[in-house]
């Protein structure tokens, strides 16, 4: 079955490797895919797919390695003439613009001419051509905009397939956030490119995904792909155990180990939720204990996080926080009801020129002031210095916040919420771009703020493992399993979630 | 699928995550600012010696200096105005609008009211302030417009207000012509204190307090990070689009003082301000580049408006044609916002 084995090799990817800045992003790239085949991709979030996928498709310029696609080295970095040679990228749905129709859509950057001028019908045709060989027939005329998701990610699908002279298609998580029903649905428009000649690299959490439709998987962790599956080894148990078998990263440290609080009064509470990803869910938090979220890309684990920091409103069912139960209606709302919320996602909370105690003091300002109603210097140092105490953060508070390292950046921005009554901690991937000893210290301050409040958190499941007394795995949109005690393992949490 | 869920993905599979700047860049950055901040000072007082050298017998005479500080509290009041938005990352295209609509206000006010001259003034001034600065502010910040047109539509319906309620005194439909409403203002105002006008102690007035709240008021840290890192603000708590509508408020009602300002300076004329969109923010952005160490502040607008206030002066006292003063600021001003990008970029 192995294309590669009667020297078909269509795409050979060897020792590519990528650094940006102090982060080896790919570390030892290598990737072997023969005509008419479909491959997986799998790792855990950072370990350098995403970054693999950019360097073969041109997006991004290796330092060092090499590509060579159907006999023929590539033109690394130049992204339009690896296109044209038959390699394409198929973008998640985020690059499709909503009131494009679909047949635009298909035909975007690729459209039939006649006299400089687009020919619309031919457009059409292609259109209807190639979406009627993944098996589907959508309105042509529709706004992309008006279809459901699983018809949209079919369209990114169509517009690679379009193109007659591409031969391997790249897609990166084409059935994140759909329903099984849907899932397969696109999976089945995968089959049907194979069929028609074409190769494609899968990326997908969904390990069953890849399991059902790809003869070969490459594992990848730390930016290099230490492990190809083939025929029989390709199975959901054997990839979760490869996927374990090199964890292990993190250095061990026992202040991070769950030593059960006592535990208090319920802080946080989902009744029947529903909402974009979500489907009926319901848990609740009690203060002392750390839960952990656990979920893949679209598995609403991130809605979670949203509608207890009052970003979003539920569709039906009820979230209310705090030890008064109230339903947060957005962040600064959700903060007077006694919720915090620190992301590792540090673009959207670090605010440039503004210094440490800046940060620190920014959610308190109001309990700071002094006489005239002005904030008080004196008042904010003591607090800054106390919060940052707590927590044990290095680095001066007048200190712009840049120019911390990122695990300290993040303690600090723990460190926030320290002296506030917060019931909830709301902490959403907090150990992104983290260095390993970094991990270690960020989720022992973790436990530490969970002595007197809850904590709600999402990390990956290595990092719940360490930290969670209890975690909610969520799949597609409901709770797949809710692990306590001894049950908190890495292992289980991916069985659970993948 | 969430934007917000995609971009931590992206960012956690790419590895991709802002790389914080090593403390030897933090310590270069800081070197170029003063860089830059020695180069505008420096290039300051060149000019003074300049004009210094050039008229010495009029450049530097106190009232040559009386005139070029008389004659700034309007423009540097404006400045101030769109200081406040700048610094909340946003435009406020309809300040010179509103200065305009209340300087025909405040006449009305001061001459067809029974209220006394001060009550007037200050009516006046706060209800087109209070009013425009809500509309504004409610727009963008609970409405999500884009400040630039909303505030371009505020400042358009402001000018057509402004002419309706002067042609109903026109038309003899009140009692008062135009041309007598500015002589109980000007009692107010031609009190002089050592030699500057009233305006010029308000103006440092309300830029010390301004300037005060700014930095060290709950508020104007707010503002501050709404401008910064409108999501980190929002998700440390800050309450985003009221402190919005506060700021448009702010704004507006500096703008509206500005017009009394220059209603009690110089009388009701009809489309006095509109003029001065572009001077006040040329006077924000220059002191922003110049001095400002972390963007827009009020003592850098202050030294915009000096900067800018003491060329215009010595170029008029060197007799320079209009077409060489307007050729001359445009320069200063492209030089010292090419020198603000070249400090902060790298």
């Amino acid at each position: 079955m192995s294309a590669s084995a009667n020297g078909a090799t269509l795409l050979e990817v060897e020792g590519v490797s990528k650094r940006y800045g102090g982060i080896q992003a790919v570390a030892d790239g290598n990737l072997l895919v023969g005509r008419s085949e479909m491959i997986g991709l799998v790792g855990p979030n950072g370990c350098g797919k995403s970054t693999m996928l950019n360097i073969v498709s041109g997006l991004v310029k290796p330092n060092g390695g090499s590509v060579v696609f159907d006999g023929q080295p590539l033109p690394l970095g130049h992204y339009r003439n690896i296109q044209a040679r038959g390699l394409v990228l198929v973008a998640q749905e985020l690059a499709l613009a909503p009131v494009d129709t679909v047949w635009e859509s298909v035909v975007l950057g690729a459209e039939p001419r006649h006299l400089g001028r687009i020919n619309r019908r031919r457009a059409r045709q292609i259109a209807a051509d190639t979406l009627a060989q993944l098996g589907h027939e959508l309105p042509l005329n529709a706004p992309v905009g008006s279809l459901p998701p699983v018809e949209r990610r079919l369209v990114t699908i169509a517009r690679g397939a379009a193109r007659p002279e591409v031969r391997l298609l790249i897609l990166d998580e084409p059935t994140a956030g759909l329903p099984t029903a849907e899932a397969a649905r696109v999976i089945a428009a995968m089959k049907k490119l194979i069929d028609a000649d074409r190769s494609v690299i899968l990326v997908s959490h969904h390990i069953e995904d890849i399991v059902s439709s790809c003869s070969k998987v490459t594992l990848m962790r730390d930016g290099r792909t230490y492990r190809t599956l083939a025929g029989a080894e390709v199975n959901k148990g054997g990839i979760v155990r490869l996927l374990l078998m090199n964890s292990a990263s993190i250095p061990d440290d026992e202040n991070a180990a769950p030593e059960s609080n006592e535990l208090g009064d319920v802080v946080a509470t989902f009744s029947e939720v529903s909402g974009e990803f979500l489907d009926g869910v319901s848990l609740s938090v009690r203060r002392g204990e750390v839960v952990g979220i656990a979920g893949i890309l679209g598995s609403g684990a991130s809605e979670v996080i949203q509608l207890l920091s009052g970003q979003r409103q539920p569709r039906e069912g009820q979230v209310k926080v705090g030890a008064a139960q109230v339903t947060p209606s957005a962040p600064h709302t959700a903060l007077r009801s006694g919720v915090g919320f620190v992301s590792g996602d540090r673009a959207n909370l670090v605010i440039r020129q503004m210094t440490v105690s800046e940060h620190v003091a920014l959610p308190a300002l109001e309990r700071l002031r002094s006489r005239l109603r002005l904030v008080s210097k004196s008042r904010e140092r003591k607090w800054v210095e106390e919060s940052l105490g707590a927590l044990s953060v290095k680095g001066k508070p007048e200190a712009p916040m840049t120019s911390l390292s990122g695990g300290n950046q993040q303690r600090a921005l723990m460190a926030r919420w320290v002296g506030l009554p917060v019931d909830v901690l709301v902490v959403d991937q907090p150990t992104v771009g983290v260095d390993l000893a970094g991990r270690a210290q960020l989720l022992a301050v973790v436990r530490k703020l969970a002595a007197e409040r809850g904590v709600v958190i999402t990390a990956e499941p290595e990092e719940l493992a360490m930290v969670c007394d209890r975690v909610v795995c969520l799949r597609r949109g409901s709770v797949a399993a809710e692990l306590t005690g001894d049950a908190v393992t890495e292992e289980e949490i991916l069985h659970a979630t993948s | 699928m969430s934007t917000g869920n995609a971009v931590v993905d992206e960012a956690a599979q790419s590895g991709l995550v802002p790389t914080p700047p090593a403390p030897q860049q933090a310590m270069r950055e800081r070197a170029k600012r003063h860089y830059r901040q020695i180069i505008l000072v420096g290039s300051f007082v060149l000019l003074i010696i300049f004009f210094w050298v050039e008229r010495p017998s009029e450049f530097p005479t106190s009232t040559n200096i009386q005139n070029l500080i008389n004659g700034m509290p309007v423009l540097t009041m404006m400045a101030l105005a769109v200081t406040v938005v700048l610094i909340l990352g946003e435009f406020d295209l309809s300040v010179p609008n509103v200065a305009s609509l209340t300087t025909v206000v405040v006449a009305i006010m001061t001459t067809q009211t029974s209220l006394g001259l001060i009550p007037a003034l200050i009516v006046g001034w706060l209800l087109v302030g209070f009013a425009a600065g809500s509309v504004n502010g409610v727009a963008v910040g609970y409405g999500k417009a884009p400040a630039f047109i909303v505030t371009l539509a505020v400042g358009s319906v402001c000018a057509g207000v402004e002419l309706l309620v002067q042609s109903k005194i026109r038309l003899g439909q009140t009692s008062i012509p135009v041309s007598s409403l500015p002589t109980a203002l000007q009692d107010v105002t031609n009190r002089h204190l050592i030699g500057f006008e009233l305006a010029v102690y308000v103006l440092i007035v309300v830029a010390l307090i301004l300037g005060l709240v700014l930095v060290h008021a709950p508020w104007g840290r707010h503002v501050h990070a709404i401008g910064g890192n409108e999501t980190a603000a929002r998700l440390a708590g800050v309450p985003v689009r009221r402190t919005k509508v506060t700021a448009f408020v702010a704004t507006a009602v500096l703008a509206a003082l500005a017009g009394v300002l220059f209603s009690s300076g110089n009388g009701y004329f009809a489309n006095a301000l509109p003029s001065y969109l572009l001077p006040a923010y040329a006077a924000a952005f220059f002191g922003a580049a110049g001095v400002g160490r972390r963007g827009f502040s009020v003592p850098a607008t202050l030294f915009g408006a000096l900067y800018l206030a003491t060329l215009t002066n010595g170029l008029s006292v060197m007799s320079a044609p209009l077409w060489v003063a307007s050729v001359v600021q445009g320069i200063v001003l492209f030089v010292a916002v090419l020198l603000a990008r070249i400090g902060t970029t790298s």
